[in-house]
């Protein structure tokens, strides 16, 4: 079975808690193990934290990478805005300098 | 400050401004920006607010015009943040995201809307951006779905301190 750690969000499981049941009930079936995250945040928002403080915006959606890469797994969400989030912190942090900034505030909380 | 001088129409270049900008992420792709309005034909903002145009706050950019782009109610919050100047920049410049690195600079001056200030005010609360509600766990149980899980917010808050200056600066 593929094991995948699971990212949320926000509006999913807070306010549509039937698309999470969705997923959790169809992707074991399609041979897709779910795995949970301990301690994910707000992935955060693509639109106003991003517009608000956007190094802070990179450095939380790091964090939360770094929760799946602790498990060694590759992580997946079922929100829109959630996958743009994540999927542009890991494009942005392929630049090494802006990856540098991120690390440094990362180790502060030993990440 | 830049300004467009009244008497003589000479645009004088704030390189102090430029340089702010530069400091952010992604804020300096609009040095390449050649004006060809690509970002503009297909842009829903401007469709409906002709005062929104990408390609000439693109050129307040290049000039350094910060008055005309940093005051407050910027016409720059009217970005739904669509993405479709970002692919369709033939230079690669990511309208968008200038506009960002432009807000996060409002936003340092204290200029953000309300609307942005309440969803980091709830995200500073509880690591998400809906409010905690006993409603929510209640609604999950009847899908059978665990409670939500806590966030550990002492490690977020310390991830959004600022970085101290070095002295003297960088």
């Amino acid at each position: 079975m593929t094991r995948y750690a699971f990212f949320p969000g926000c509006l999913i499981p807070a306010r549509h808690p039937a698309m999470e049941f969705a997923i959790r009930s169809t992707l074991p079936k399609l041979g897709i193990e779910i795995v949970d995250l301990d301690g994910a945040s707000c992935c955060p928002d693509p639109i106003y934290f991003k517009s608000k403080d956007k190094l802070s915006w990179l450095t939380v959606a790091a964090r939360n990478l770094t929760l799946a890469e602790d498990l060694g797994l590759d992580i997946f969400t079922n929100c829109s805005g959630c996958t743009a989030t994540l999927s542009e912190t890991y494009h942005l942090l392929q630049d090494e300098e802006l990856r540098d900034r991120v690390n440094h505030r990362l180790a502060r909380i030993g990440r | 400050m830049a300004s467009r001088s009244d008497d003589n129409d000479i645009v004088r270049v704030d390189f102090a401004f430029k340089r702010e900008l530069a400091q952010k992420i992604e804020g300096n792709l609009a040095n390449f920006c050649y004006q060809c309005g690509a970002c503009v034909g297909d842009c829903p903002a401007t469709r409906y607010s002709p005062a929104f145009n990408p390609r000439e706050i693109m050129l307040k950019v290049l000039y350094g015009l910060e008055a005309e782009l940093l005051g407050p109610d910027s016409v720059l919050w009217q970005c739904t943040n669509c993405y479709g100047c970002h692919e369709r920049c033939p230079q690669e410049v990511k309208p968008v995201e200038v506009i960002i690195s432009l807000k996060n600079m409002l936003a340092d001056r204290g200029l953000a809307p309300p609307a942005a200030d309440k969803v980091i005010q709830t995200f500073m609360g509880n690591g998400r951006t809906v409010p905690d509600n006993p409603a929510i766990d209640k609604q999950r149980a009847k899908f059978g779905l665990p409670p939500l899980r806590p966030v550990p917010m002492d490690e977020i808050l310390v991830l959004l301190e600022p970085e101290i200056e070095e002295a003297g600066g960088s």
